[in-house]
């Protein structure tokens, strides 16, 4: 029933404003009670890196939430997303079998904290996306360039020791897996949002519209992938 | 012709191309069977056994990426070359320094294609192998240890002896390769039963350092620029093109 708790506390936020720092709180400490019965990051399988990007998406939409107008829609929806990811990760059975050897590095454990915080940033794109494309507003607008950069950053440093892992690992910075392309696919929508937000024919709608798109390739190469192809990453 | 290589409109629509092959590529994948062996290969000499119903987007790929790179070096100069007097004079390297890593990584991918190997062996305890370069490996000792029936650590000791005679020992755990002229020793599974024995790859990737390279600079570079973004409220993108 605990695991349940953060999610009925984000959507009761929905509500009550105040919740939603409870309901991270309460994730928070569920976080680490399963890292200190692991004796290691709860990060592996759906029900702990689930629960992780439901923490991180909740936490990296704080510093948003005090810059803009529309904030309580942001909230209300950045709520709402860290709810599905909390109901998801709760129904998900946890993991709690011994670490395989290779995944017993902190290169491991960096790439994937690193890519569950730029997913996160990544969503909270999405979400002001969404909030601009209801109330059209140029700085909703530069908000989600700055989350979509700054997730670009961490992604990209994600892909670095992801690289410097795969290297200690498997002998080379690249896999010819589908989880590998759907990554640098990823990457590649992302930095065309990048280029594309250059081209005056893009501002506005075209592009914070882009920047929704993109969330579901990080949607597919987290949760598709992993569930429907055989990869590295598979769950 | 000049004119339209550096432009980022091309960035854009080469972007949008190598998007496409790579969906269609991360599809077809799973469903060949002639892909399992990729990981293994290098790319290159892959590409000319592999049937072109098979390859072709691959080889639409690299003609992809050679346009992509002309483009970012292009449109690097240009942008350096236009902005060359202006005082901001970290927005405008910044995304040259991206730039830059970007093509570190594609050249790494280059030699990486071209030149890497991926093979594995079965070494028995007391036994060995002859590398390419004429050193000699052999196994000296295997450990493990099963929690729950899983295993949870893996050691094994290998003594190298070059052509001269010398030896050199050296312990590999995952993770935890040991390298002679560059080629890697990668511990993948060890075994007591019936007799011990490790699964090794022997692995050697030209492209690493330089991939490692290209990312330390891309991240130098992106890090900067969200630095100065994150500062500036009212810059447009377009000051940093």
């Amino acid at each position: 029933m605990i695991v349940f708790l953060p999610a009925m506390l984000y959507l009761s936020s929905l509500l009550w404003r105040p919740l939603f720092h409870a309901a991270i709180i309460a994730q928070a400490a569920y976080v680490l009670s399963r890292g200190i019965a692991l004796g290691r990051l709860p990060l592996v399988g759906l029900h702990d890196t689930l629960t992780f990007l439901s923490l991180a998406t909740a936490v990296f939409s704080l510093p948003f939430e005090r810059s803009f107008k529309a904030r309580r829609r942001f909230l209300k929806s950045a709520a709402l997303l860290a709810a599905v990811f909390a109901i998801l990760g709760a129904l998900a059975s946890p993991s709690s079998s011994p670490l395989p050897p290779v995944l017993k590095t902190y290169w491991f454990e960096v790439h994937v904290v690193l890519s569950f915080f730029s997913y996160a940033l990544f969503g909270i794109g999405a979400i002001l996306g969404a909030v601009y494309l209801l109330s059209p507003d140029p700085d909703t607008e530069a908000l989600q360039y700055k989350a979509i950069l700054t997730g670009y950053l961490i992604f990209s440093l994600s892909m670095v020791f992801g690289g410097i892992w795969a290297f200690l690992a498997w002998g080379t910075y690249w896999l010819w897996t589908p989880k590998e392309l759907w990554t640098t696919l990823l990457w590649l929508t992302y930095t065309l949002y990048l280029h594309l937000r250059f081209r005056p024919w893009w501002t506005g709608g075209r592009i914070v519209t882009t920047g929704i798109a993109g969330y579901f390739v990080v949607l597919f190469t987290y949760l598709g992938v992993g569930l429907l192809m055989k990869s590295s990453h598979s769950f | 012709m000049y004119s339209i290589l550096k432009s980022i409109r091309t960035t854009n629509f080469l972007l949008a191309a190598l998007m496409g092959l790579l969906v269609y590529g991360a599809v077809a994948m799973p469903l060949n069977p002639s892909f399992r062996s990729l990981s293994s290969t290098a790319l290159f000499d892959w590409m000319k056994t592999a049937p072109l119903t098979a390859s072709w987007w691959l080889y639409g790929c690299v003609a992809v990426l050679f346009l992509l790179a002309v483009n970012t070096v292009l449109c690097s100069i240009e942008s350096v070359l236009r902005k060359r007097k202006g005082r901001q004079w970290l927005l405008t390297t910044s995304p040259q320094v991206i730039h830059a890593g970007f093509c570190f990584i594609l050249v790494a991918h280059l030699l990486s294609s071209y030149g890497s190997f991926h093979k594995h062996a079965v070494l028995y305890e007391g036994y060995g192998a002859r590398m390419e370069s004429g050193v000699r490996v052999h196994l000296k000792e295997v450990k493990s240890r099963v929690e729950s029936g899983h295993v949870t650590d893996m050691k094994a000791t290998v003594v190298y002896t070059y052509p001269d005679g010398s030896t050199k020992e050296a312990t590999v755990s995952p993770n935890n390769p040991a390298f002679v002229d560059g080629t890697g020793l990668y511990l993948k599974r060890v075994t007591t039963d019936p007799v011990p024995a490790a699964l090794v790859l022997f692995s050697y990737d030209p492209g690493a350092l330089p991939a490692l390279i290209g990312g330390v600079l891309f991240i130098t570079g992106i890090l900067t620029l969200v630095v100065l973004k994150l500062q500036d409220k009212d810059r447009s993108p377009a000051d940093t093109a």
